[in-house]
């Protein structure tokens, strides 16, 4: 944790690649509410005999779906690295720190 | 044999094994605190994947989601339509937040904003509002499954004593396995329900109208507004685009931050399988696909039903559709199983949030970790019991009290993202934030004249909130770099 190894020196692209993806929930979200979703909320064209107002939003959660699991694959090994955290094991003691503020601590 | 004395008998073994799993579950699990509320962080993705998607199937899925097609038509879309963002904040935060947990020991949510803001009181009140939410949405859990029994068996097992036999399960399998048997029953039932709602979704469309594509062109011709969006309001009439946009926002920016939803984070085993529950949600909730169609398909066929959330049990049991009793059986095992498995995480959450988050910060060190796990153990029951009295014998109306729930628990969402995002977040930001965002929300449910547009109390709530937070923050001092580092990496 601490201590470890930067997962990846080419960090900077990586969050970059986050950030996109945040941003596509963000729209993807605007997409299914006012003022995107009134565009496609009509009956015609029916899909799979289901009102294009329906299978819109069904296709979104398919999208959902697929870029996730792409952001999943792209990750590789990298996907299992817990966060680093910056702290070192023996510095805080954990049961000070659970439901309150730090008995030492300058919080009260 | 009489038909509806098959339909209890198949309903009566569903819940034995249910009881049988739930109790069968809970023998791995550590005899600790630890143990009992996050399973000892092992949960794999299978019973993850089960548990979130009882998220999606509750009671008010299954009976309020034909119901809500049924009545209102294309409105019903927005359960969909949130849960196509609803869990990924936790692909972004959901790491931090197990590592945090592992590191530290957490295992609910509150413990999190306690560390993070150094504060004792913003758990407390964090788990004084989560009771408050839960108890509602527990209710409803429970209504449903007294109602799903009373209407199969035709009124020979009562209301309440349907209720009584689904939640005497509940509770002994939670009390005894804790976290554990809440997810693997939900496993189970999740299995069943998923057979059912494509069972059934597909069947019934079929034999009332030939088919999906059918259907939808009957009700094109009879009644096109049913299907435009957004659907129609409670009154029949066209529902308004501010209405349904903050309908799918509220549940949306509350959804990843339930305080019993949130805790399972800590109940994965690593963060491979707490990302595969994230990415494989959107595949539980295509499963509400077919549960649309069930309403959908009673639109012209059996019009008139009164409450609409009666139009599954009414066409399951109908003569016209002539279901065998085994199968209506099964059907009432679902609806049972949509109510227990998201009764039971919430009841679990009670307990467990009251005793963890509340009590241990109002009168902190006088429990030791059997006691904790003793105390939270007889509040399931307490819980249980108030929500049954509330439900059943007092016959609280729900409605008010849900939608104050949701606006309570969006309050979350804010603090979340500002917890994990931005250094500059104080305590007294984010007790400012809370406290504005939660009475600004009571405010307009008192006097809904003042929320224009038909908007969600709750996104009033969460602009004042982040408002107040913001301001408060800027005018107080930072915390500390070297605390604040564990929260918000560089």
């Amino acid at each position: 944790m601490g201590a470890g190894p930067r997962p990846n020196p080419r960090r900077a692209d990586r969050h970059g690649v986050y950030v996109a993806v945040a941003i596509f929930y963000a729209l993807l979200f605007l997409a299914v509410i006012w003022p995107v979703y009134p565009l496609f909320a009509r009956i015609e064209p029916r899909i799979l005999g289901m009102p294009l107002s329906m299978a819109y939003v069904v296709a979104a959660l398919l999208l959902s779906f697929a870029i996730l699991l792409g952001l999943y694959l792209w990750e590789g090994a990298g996907r299992g690295v817990e966060p680093d955290l910056g702290v070192e094991p023996d510095v805080v003691g954990t049961s000070d720190l659970v439901g309150g503020p730090d008995p030492r601590g300058d919080a009260g | 044999m009489a038909a509806w004395l098959i339909v209890f008998l198949v309903t009566i073994g569903y819940l034995i094994a249910s009881l049988v799993i739930g109790l069968a579950s809970g023998g791995h699990a550590s005899k600790s605190t630890e143990g009992y509320v996050a399973g000892d962080r092992s949960l794999g993705f299978l019973v993850m994947y089960f548990i979130m998607g009882a998220s999606i199937f509750s009671a008010f899925a299954f009976l309020g989601g034909p119901g809500w097609a049924y009545s209102r038509g294309a409105a019903a879309f927005y359960i969909l339509a949130y849960a196509t963002v609803g869990l990924v904040p936790w692909y972004f935060f959901g790491p931090r937040v197990a590592a945090l947990g592992r590191r530290f020991g957490y295992v609910t949510q509150a413990e999190l904003f306690a560390h993070r803001f150094e504060s004792r009181a913003i758990p407390a009140i964090l788990a004084v509002l989560s009771v408050l939410a839960f108890l509602p949405y527990l209710m409803l859990q429970m209504e449903g499954a007294g109602y799903v029994f009373s209407v199969v068996t035709e009124g020979r097992v009562p209301e309440w004593a349907g209720a009584a036999i689904a939640y005497g399960v509940v509770l002994i399998y939670v009390f005894r396995s804790g976290v554990l048997g809440v997810g693997w029953t939900n496993t189970f039932q999740g299995i069943f329900m998923m057979a059912l709602a494509w069972g059934l979704g597909l069947y019934l469309p079929a034999k009332l109208h030939g088919g999906v594509g059918p259907m939808f062109d009957a009700i094109a011709r009879e009644l096109p507004d049913m299907l435009r969006g957004p659907g129609l309001g409670p009154d029949g009439k066209p529902w308004t685009w501010g209405a349904y946009s903050s309908a799918v926002a509220i549940s949306a920016l509350g959804f990843s931050v339930w305080p019993h939803y949130f805790m399972k984070i800590y109940t994965a085993r690593d963060i491979p399988t707490l990302k595969k529950t994230v990415i494989a949600y959107p595949t539980f909730a295509i499963f509400l696909v077919p549960i649309l169609f069930i309403g959908f398909a009673g639109v012209l066929a059996f019009p008139g039903v009164q409450p609409a959330d009666a139009i599954l049990p009414t066409i399951v049991t109908s003569a016209e559709v002539g279901l065998p009793p085994f199968i209506v059986g099964l059907f009432c095992a679902g609806a049972l199983a949509a109510s227990m498995s998201t009764g039971d995480a919430l009841l679990h959450a009670a307990g467990s949030v009251a005793v963890k988050d509340f009590w241990d910060n109002v009168r902190p060190d006088t429990l030791d970790d059997a006691a904790r796990r003793r105390w939270i153990r007889t509040l399931v029951v307490v819980f249980g019991a108030l929500a049954y009295l509330l439900a059943v014998v007092a016959r609280i109306s729900l409605v008010e009290l849900l939608l104050l729930s949701y606006g309570f628990i969006a309050q979350l969402f804010p603090l979340t993202v500002a917890t994990f995002m931005w250094r500059g977040v104080t305590r007294a930001g984010a007790l400012a934030g809370l406290i504005a965002g939660g009475g600004v929300t009571i405010l307009l449910n008192l006097a809904p004249g003042l929320a224009w547009g038909g908007i969600h109390p709750g996104i009033y709530g969460v602009v004042a909130n982040v408002v107040a937070m913001v301001l408060v923050s800027l005018a107080t001092p930072p915390m500390r770099p070297a605390h604040v580092r564990a929260f918000v990496p560089d």
